[in-house]
């Protein structure tokens, strides 16, 4: 569980969408930092989900500390990361875009994680936890980083402060006509197998069972934004998009959903969806060559507004990374 | 006249109660259909539970049956002891001479239930039937083959069969894929095609529990590469090892790994012609 540990402290930035918001914990922005400045030895993954503030986090990171932040881009090769490797300490972001899911496609990926095995430059590596989890299973990458991190969920508190304070037309809060169950979820962190992966468990409904003060109702404002934290797993990119494309004059915790919710997927487009969950970015003759039937799938996608084409890149929206993580998770796609 | 002792008394039957047993069965057919039905949906729903939740479907069959016999039976029949070892005598009878293999499959059905050596969604192989289980009923278990075609197997068998589980409830499922080579192919570069075809696939499941391996065989004029590897949903077998297939074969070609000659090729081109 890592729901209780102290936040980092990070500098504001005006253009960023996670804002102060730090989604790592001290001690791990303790351990980022000790590898940029070649106190720990061995390179260091850092992982987290699409939209998450990893990229954001680590290039503030790598500012503060003198580093250099690479950023790959889909179709990336190993000559990308092994040229960056001469610059000093090197914080190389999106390593997921090294391989590619084909027969012969991860021969860069392998090229790249030899270079940095075998490198004495610190070298910091952010990677989608979700392309890390195959990663280290097909290709057991997992072996060549000293130590891996995870970006860590925002919870109901820290959306709200986020939130608010970066809007000024906020809309009225209302409750769900609908009473409360008397069992709600709660999105904690677990750790299995060196593995940590974001689970809703079931929990009492405090506000439901507990004693109510004399006079005292409940916040609809705490209600949408603890739905808010458990429909976007604490994802604070996520929690944004969801937020303005369900802004209205009233809004209701049933108003909180995320793009795509209640399709039903067939299976080429369910995979497609598992490709972009896993690479954030993938260029369009990439998804050609993975997905039978790409343009079909892509078609349905985009009408649902679950994807983004946009000069050859396709791109999974934000608001629609809880569709595909429990779409393609129910069906065992990985 | 006076009708012959026989030791028996008249049983008399309440068309009242045969009505209401009439409806009882109904009931539990009608109860059957629609909790089997919402079994399978929920099943659907739940992809990752599927075969757990459809272990569900014999038991609640069983359970409705046995109950809907025990309520008609009780006041229906309403035996005294001298008739119970009457009928006792009777079943025995009809045990031996005609129903001795319905019995042993109804047996076997309750064996299924209890020893679990398969469930509802299973891929098995019983006797000389492969496919995937779809129903367990009272006297015998129906298996969907690879090519769509229903097989009744009586229950009993488990008794005398071999019952090869290729899950064991599991929604993952091992797959074999062979491949041939020719004998002098680049065997190293072949393993390597059929590990990445492998661990690429749409359907394939991989984590430390389910690996997935490559195992080079030498045969008499060629290699086999067997790719293994788990799928997450058994039902996706043959388009997993499909897709492995293709994906594979293409590869050997686009990177010249030969496979074998066929054996008339082989003749014309033998050492022997020089």
């Amino acid at each position: 569980m890592t729901g209780q540990r102290d936040r980092a402290a990070v500098d504001d930035d005006a253009g960023d969408p996670v804002g102060e918001f730090a989604p790592l914990h001290e001690e791990d922005a303790a351990t980022v930092e000790g590898t940029i400045r070649g106190e720990r030895a061995g390179p260091l993954a850092v992982c987290g989900p699409p939209y998450g503030g990893r990229h954001d986090l680590l290039e503030r990171l790598a500012d503060a500390a003198g580093a250099t932040y690479r950023r790959l881009d889909p179709g990336a090769d190993a000559a990308a990361v092994r040229d960056a490797l001469g610059d000093g300490p090197l914080v190389v972001d999106d390593c997921h875009h090294l391989y590619e899911r084909r027969i012969g496609g991860f021969d860069d990926l392998d090229a790249a994680v030899r270079a940095l095995a075998a490198t004495e430059t610190p070298v910091v590596a952010g990677w989608n936890s979700y392309a890390w989890t195959y990663l280290a299973h097909v290709r057991d990458v997992d072996r060549t980083f000293a130590e891996r991190v995870e970006t860590a969920p925002a919870s109901a508190s820290d959306l709200a402060g986020l939130l608010l304070d970066r809007y000024e037309d906020l809309p009225t809060f209302a409750t769900d006509r609908t009473a409360d169950g008397i069992v709600t979820t709660r999105r904690v962190s677990a750790t299995l197998r060196g593995r940590t992966v974001g689970v809703s468990i079931p929990v009492p409904n405090r506000r439901v069972l507990g004693p109510r003060p004399e006079g005292r109702e409940v916040d609809p404002t705490d209600v949408v934004f603890e739905r808010l934290a458990a429909v976007s797993m604490g994802n604070v990119g996520v929690a944004t998009a969801i937020w303005e494309a369900t802004r209205r004059d009233e809004l209701r915790p049933s108003d909180v959903a995320p793009a795509g919710d209640g399709l039903d997927f067939d299976r080429e487009t369910a995979f497609c969806l598992r490709v972009l969950l896993s690479k954030e970015r993938v260029a369009r003759p990439e998804l050609d060559r993975l997905v039978d039937h790409a343009t079909r799938a892509l078609a349905r996608l985009r009408r649902a507004d679950v994807v983004t084409v946009d000069e050859g890149i396709v791109r999974l929206a934000p608001a629609a990374v809880p569709t595909a993580a429990r779409e393609t998770d129910r069906r065992g796609l990985q | 006249m006076i009708p012959p002792r026989t030791g028996l008394t008249a049983v008399s039957i309440d068309p009242v109660l045969l009505g209401n047993s009439v409806a009882v069965l109904v009931a539990a057919y009608v109860l059957v259909r629609v909790a089997t039905g919402a079994i399978g949906a929920l099943a659907e729903r739940v992809p990752r539970r599927r075969i757990a939740i459809k272990m569900l479907t014999p038991v609640v069959t069983f359970a409705v049956y046995a109950g809907a016999a025990y309520v008609i039976a009780g006041p229906l029949l309403r035996l005294s002891s001298t008739q119970v070892v009457a009928l006792s005598g009777l079943f025995g009878a009809a045990l031996g001479f005609g129903l001795r293999d319905l019995v042993a499959g109804v047996v076997g059905g309750l064996v299924l239930v209890t020893e679990k050596p398969y469930r509802v969604g299973d891929k098995v192989e019983i006797g000389e039937h492969y496919g995937e289980v779809t129903g367990i009923g009272l006297r015998a278990t129906t298996l969907t083959t690879p090519n769509d075609t229903e097989v009744r197997v009586p229950n009993a068998t488990v008794f005398d069969s071999n019952v090869a589980n290729a899950n064991a409830g599991a929604p993952e499922m091992l797959v074999t894929v062979d491949l041939a080579v020719a004998e002098g192919a680049d065997v190293a570069r072949a393993s390597e095609v059929v590990a990445d075809a492998l661990v690429t696939s749409p359907y394939v499941y991989v984590d430390d529990d389910h690996p997935t391996a490559v195992v080079v065989e030498d045969e008499a004029y060629y290699r086999t590469v067997t790719g293994k590897a788990y799928v997450a949903d058994l039902r996706d077998e043959f388009a997993f090892a499909s897709d492995v297939t293709e994906r594979s074969l293409a590869a050997f070609e686009e990177a010249g790994i030969e496979t074998p000659e066929r054996p008339a090729e082989r003749a014309v081109t033998g050492p022997d012609d020089g």
